[in-house]
């Protein structure tokens, strides 16, 4: 290697730290500067001033607050962060709140008037009928534990009774007097206290147990006369 | 989702660095308070993104040199002194006398963007030519020529008497 060349090498010789001349061009040089005073001076020389330059480049006064001030940035904009997440979770909750609001809108039934004056015309014209139809439907027709008179019946379905949903019929008698029939399955009320009395001066209750297919019937009516909604003698089914 | 780098573990590391490097790019105090606050604010948004924390020095510094070339992207180039016929390989005889920092800076602030940022990387934090290349998306021969130049520059300005043209790299 003569001087030239290790001159030109000397400009990113970096002793010390990352090499930013390959292996052997480091080898070279080291060889030179080594055999070399004029060269190794100039590499002194350069280390100087590359120590002068890096010395006056690093001096520069670092304001004390702005460590402070940077912190202070971060706190308001985590702060920010947070309240921009409560404002999306609120968007995506009122757009769920308004998807479910058309949801309901467009699946709701439409309210049938004539099927509604159709299912009281039907308990008017034929109760009896209505109620028999119903009975078979629902596989109740052998759980009536007494021939009730079907013409009396005035509503069949099924009718909340203390929270639970169950099957029942309605029969109404002469003057004020009423029946409840409902239909009981064995797990739908524990029945230990249930049992048939005399509840209030004006309302009675039966209890009937181990109907076909476990059903429970119990029959709550008022009039103190049983037999009022029941068929007479010779009467048809 | 939230970053494992805490930030003001990130501000505690690089906050000096970060003001002295803007510093010397912009020459001015007012200038690197400025920017250095707009790396930060630039930087949190994107903090989830950064996962090695060995890489967040060189990511900040990009960030701060990016927002810096934004803010002059306006500046007329013709303030800067032509270097065309700037000796690029010598290794000047001399020596430098202890240095002002402010006489420094008012060499800096005649060289081009181009040639500050690679001769101020080089000084102040000791990045590698690799890492200089990396900062500013140029070959690693293009930074080691300008990094020449700019030294050879940077020596005649603070040393007189140095055999160049004195003239700034551009």
């Amino acid at each position: 290697m003569d001087c030239r060349h290790a001159n030109l090498l000397l400009l990113f010789y970096r002793p010390g730290s990352t090499s930013e001349l390959s292996a052997e061009d480091t080898s070279a040089l080291e060889s030179h500067l080594a055999a070399c005073t004029a060269c190794a001076a100039r590499l002194k020389n350069q280390q100087a001033i590359d120590t002068t330059i890096a010395t006056a480049i690093n001096d520069v006064p670092v304001p004390g607050s702005l460590a402070d001030r940077l912190k202070t940035q971060v706190a308001v904009y985590r702060k920010l962060m947070v309240r921009l997440r409560v404002v999306r979770f609120a968007m995506a909750a009122s757009v769920l709140v308004l998807l479910y609001g058309a949801y309901i809108a467009v699946t709701r039934p439409v309210l049938d008037i004539p099927g509604l004056a159709d299912d009281q015309d039907r308990y008017w014209q034929a109760p009896a009928h209505t109620a028999a139809d119903w009975l078979v439907t629902n596989g109740l027709s052998d759980t009536l534990p007494e021939p009730f008179d079907l013409q009396l019946v005035t509503f069949a379905g099924r009718r909340d009774l203390q929270g639970v949903s169950t099957q029942a019929m309605r029969l109404e008698g002469t003057g004020r007097q009423s029946a409840w029939v409902y239909f009981l399955r064995p797990g739908d009320f524990h029945l230990r206290d249930a049992e048939t009395g005399q509840y209030t001066s004006n309302v009675a209750v039966r209890v009937y147990r181990d109907l076909p297919g476990g059903w429970i019937v119990v029959v709550a009516y008022t009039g103190n006369n049983f037999n009022a909604f029941l068929r007479g003698p010779g009467a048809d089914a | 989702m939230p970053s494992p780098i805490d930030a003001n573990a990130l501000i505690d590391t690089h906050y000096r660095s970060l003001y002295r490097y803007a510093y010397r790019l912009s020459g001015s105090a007012a200038d690197a308070d400025d920017l250095v606050q707009e790396t930060f604010s630039k930087a949190l948004p994107r903090l989830a993104t950064l996962r090695e924390v060995e890489r967040a020095k060189a990511w900040l510094f990009r960030i701060l040199r990016n927002a810096y070339l934004y803010r002059i992207r306006n500046e007329k180039r013709d303030r800067y002194i032509p270097v065309e016929n700037l000796d690029e390989f010598s290794v000047p005889e001399s020596t430098v006398p202890a240095v002002d920092s402010a006489v420094l800076q008012e060499a800096l602030n005649e060289l081009d963007e181009s040639f500050r940022t690679p001769l101020i990387l080089f000084y102040f934090e000791e990045f590698s030519y690799r890492d200089i290349a990396d900062q500013m998306d140029l070959p690693i021969g293009t930074v080691m020529s300008r990094l020449a130049r700019a030294k050879n520059f940077l020596r005649s300005k603070l040393a007189p008497g140095i055999e160049n043209d004195g003239l700034p790299p551009r």
